[in-house]
């Protein structure tokens, strides 16, 4: 069952787009929803961010909001558990229901679809659609093509590997987990539907796309896995219960982090992957799946998605004392690693780096991005450890000129903020002593304009490097005086 | 042959004790503006190529940019804020136990058995982890190198023109990687190669 472009919904409710022009909602840098007036356009879900704006330049673009989506997602979820039990949501905006026993109970699978878009349309989401089929993925691609106004299309299983032929290879996009590369490869070789790829031998298609080219080659072939809800393994499920209610978002996200660690910890430890998770506090439970094993940092993303839609519907007023997680369909065997990647190293890593933010907090532990910018405190930014990058501010791309940056070697100590020093200038406005030290040598001045276009923010700078007996220094020279911005220490 | 000029001859490079050391404790001490910072963010240079590394920033500004020009891939470099002292202990036992090589400053009044602790920690583990105490040194007997800098050397920068471009550093070498005894000598950043003079040379075989 999928809501077509819920990411786009989610936004549109939330006014951040609006209007019938083209629309489009991207995460992490690449477009994952847009609307048919920005397809018309050229956009494309898998897009870069860059090249959508590109091709049309009128775009309304949204920042993808995970949480949100999620919370607005709950009440169909909660619906469709009326219907059919064991309801496992893919990602916000498509859920996966395993209607074996519910075929028989309501009488075949037109009836069971009909009852689940019924349910649907109830909790009121008029455009959901629903595919049935015998795997998750011509499930998915059935339920984008459901025709209006029933939004019902049921795959008879002795046609299905037709209808899977049929279908070009971009429905292989959200499948296979390297899609942008696979599928505009195949478009460039000649290979325009899943029947075509099919009739290419599987050890060629892995020799040339490794992983991806397989599990699409799979898919392709109807080798598809199905939604097998199991009974949550006890032994690998872990929990924790405080005294202390846990009502701020931020702090329960951090323990579901933490969680997730130590379920990794004990998967890991016996070679095991899990493709889809069991989260429940209290009497609520929520089973999240995905096409790919899950792995530590999906499982905490899904468990901040997951607490912030129950926090959304008032369920937990009082903020909540116990969460567990319990790994469901678990599988021997990982995903396959490229062979130059440590993947192992850097789960080791993140777990180390996992408790030291639940001890010290979030901020403790950051990666650095670099951007655009010409003093010594503007070329990066902190990105929270386990969190996605927002990307450069609008006025700091990294590729723009930077006219009167700063020349190599970057001063290895930036203070938090300048300090302002005493300055002795020569004739020609050269530093000459700072503070009781006499400058040996000097470089610069190297002149920017900060804000120019703003007059209560425009400030001219000079910046120099200066050697002192000490040490060397960057200093700044404006409207404000001299000024000591970091340390070549 | 022909020979070498008498200034080469006499800082003859003695080799390169850093190099392939991937596990141990080194202590890296100075005055702000000596080189610290740097040679702290050059011993994680090499092993963030392959694996995740980190920096414990005690002070709250050590710079990424530099980082990165110093030769840090900054995909793989976590850089941890944690500046009491008891926060300082956990979050380094909890770095050795999952991170290769982690350079950190060391805040003040970390308590002598912390230490004791954490370096013992690193050894069992086997981790690189370059420690640059804030005001006291280690304890004795708790590193394998101590790497004490006196003086940075710039050039680039004449008479008002140019630009800060290499550096080296007056530094001096004790513990079991200069076989026991004190080596004065220049490190080169970021390739942490290490000149001596070929006096000290001498002493150090005859030892």
């Amino acid at each position: 069952m999928l809501v077509p472009e819920w990411s786009l919904e989610v936004a549109r409710r939330a006014g951040r787009v609006m209007g019938e022009g083209p629309a489009a909602v991207w995460r992490q840098g690449v477009v994952v929803a847009a609307n048919d007036a920005a397809v018309e356009e050229g956009v494309r879900v898998g897009q870069k961010r860059r090249s959508a704006e590109a091709a049309c330049p009128m775009l309304t673009l949204a920042e993808s909001d995970p949480g949100a989506e999620a919370a607005a997602f709950e009440p169909l979820v909660s619906a469709l558990e009326q219907v059919i039990p064991r309801v496992e949501v893919d990602q916000p905006g498509v859920a996966f229901l395993s209607a074996a026993g519910a075929l028989r109970y309501y009488g075949g699978a037109e009836a069971t679809a009909a009852r689940v878009a019924h349910a649907a349309r109830g909790a009121g989401f008029v455009t959901a659609r629903v595919g049935v089929a015998r795997g998750p993925f011509a499930a998915r691609a059935a339920a984008v093509r459901a025709p209006a106004p029933d939004g019902v299309l049921v795959v008879d299983p002795a046609a299905e590997r037709d209808f899977l032929r049929a279908l070009p290879v971009s429905s292989l996009d959200n499948a296979t987990g390297d899609t942008g590369d696979l599928t505009g490869a195949l478009h460039r070789l000649g290979v325009h539907t899943l029947g075509q790829l099919t009739g290419l031998p599987r050890a060629a298609v892995v020799a040339r796309f490794g992983a991806a080219g397989r599990r699409a080659h799979r898919l392709a072939s109807g080798e598809d896995r199905p939604p097998a809800p199991r009974v949550p393994h006890d032994d690998l499920a872990v929990e924790v219960i405080v005294d202390d209610p846990l009502v701020d978002l931020e702090t329960v996200a951090f323990v579901g982090r933490s969680l997730a660690a130590q379920l990794f910890s004990r998967l890991s430890a016996q070679g095991l992957s899990a493709f889809s998770v069991e989260i429940s506090s209290g009497s609520r439970v929520r089973t999240w799946r995905a096409l790919d094993p899950l792995d530590e940092r999906a499982v905490a993303d899904r468990v901040r998605w997951q607490v912030a839609a129950w926090t959304e519907a008032g369920l937990f007023p009082d903020g909540l004392t116990q969460l567990r997680l319990s790994p469901l369909d678990v599988a021997a065997g990982g995903r396959q690693l490229s062979l130059l990647a440590d993947t192992a190293a850097a789960d080791e890593a993140a777990r180390a780096y996992a408790r030291i933010q639940a001890a010290l907090g979030p901020d403790s532990v950051r990666r650095a991005v670099l951007q655009g910018g010409r003093g010594p405190a503007d070329r990066h930014r902190w990105v929270r450890h386990g969190e996605p990058d927002p990307g450069p501010p609008a006025d700091r791309p990294l590729d723009a000129p930077w006219p009167g940056r700063l020349p190599a070697p970057a001063p290895a100590l930036v203070l938090p903020s300048p300090v302002p020093v005493t300055v002795a200038a020569g004739a020609g406005g050269h530093p000459q002593r700072l503070g009781g030290d006499e400058i040996l040598e000097h470089a610069g001045p190297w002149r920017t304009r900060e804000a120019w276009w703003d007059a209560h923010r425009r400030r001219d700078l000079e910046w120099w490097q200066v050697i002192t007996p000490r040490d060397g220094r960057l200093l700044s020279h404006s409207s404000r005086g001299w000024e000591l911005h970091a340390i070549y220490d | 042959m022909a020979p070498l000029p008498a200034a080469s001859q006499r800082e003859r490079s003695q080799g390169e004790p850093f190099r392939g050391v991937s596990a141990g404790v080194m202590e890296v001490t100075g005055r702000p503006g000596s080189g610290v910072t740097s040679t702290l963010l050059s011993f994680l240079a090499a092993p963030s190529q392959s694996s995740p590394v980190a920096y414990v920033d005690v002070r709250g500004a050590v710079s990424p940019v530099a980082a990165m020009e110093l030769g840090c891939d900054l995909e793989r470099v976590a850089f941890v804020n944690a500046p009491e002292p008891e926060q300082w202990g956990r979050a380094v036992g909890y770095l050795l136990d999952g991170v290769p090589a982690v350079a950190a400053e060391v805040p003040r009044r970390v308590p002598a058995a912390t230490l004791r602790a954490i370096c013992a920690r690193a050894r069992a583990r086997a981790r690189l982890l370059v420690l640059a105490p804030l005001d006291d040194r280690i304890p004795s007997g708790l590193t394998t190198g101590h790497l004490a800098l006196e003086a940075t050397s710039w050039s680039g920068v004449t008479g008002g023109r140019g630009h800060l471009t290499e550096r080296r550093v007056r530094a001096a070498l004790s513990g079991k990687l200069a076989r026991g005894i004190t080596m004065e000598g220049w490190l080169t950043l970021p390739s942490l190669e290490w000149e001596v003079p070929e006096e000290t040379r001498v002493l150090a075989v005859a030892r």
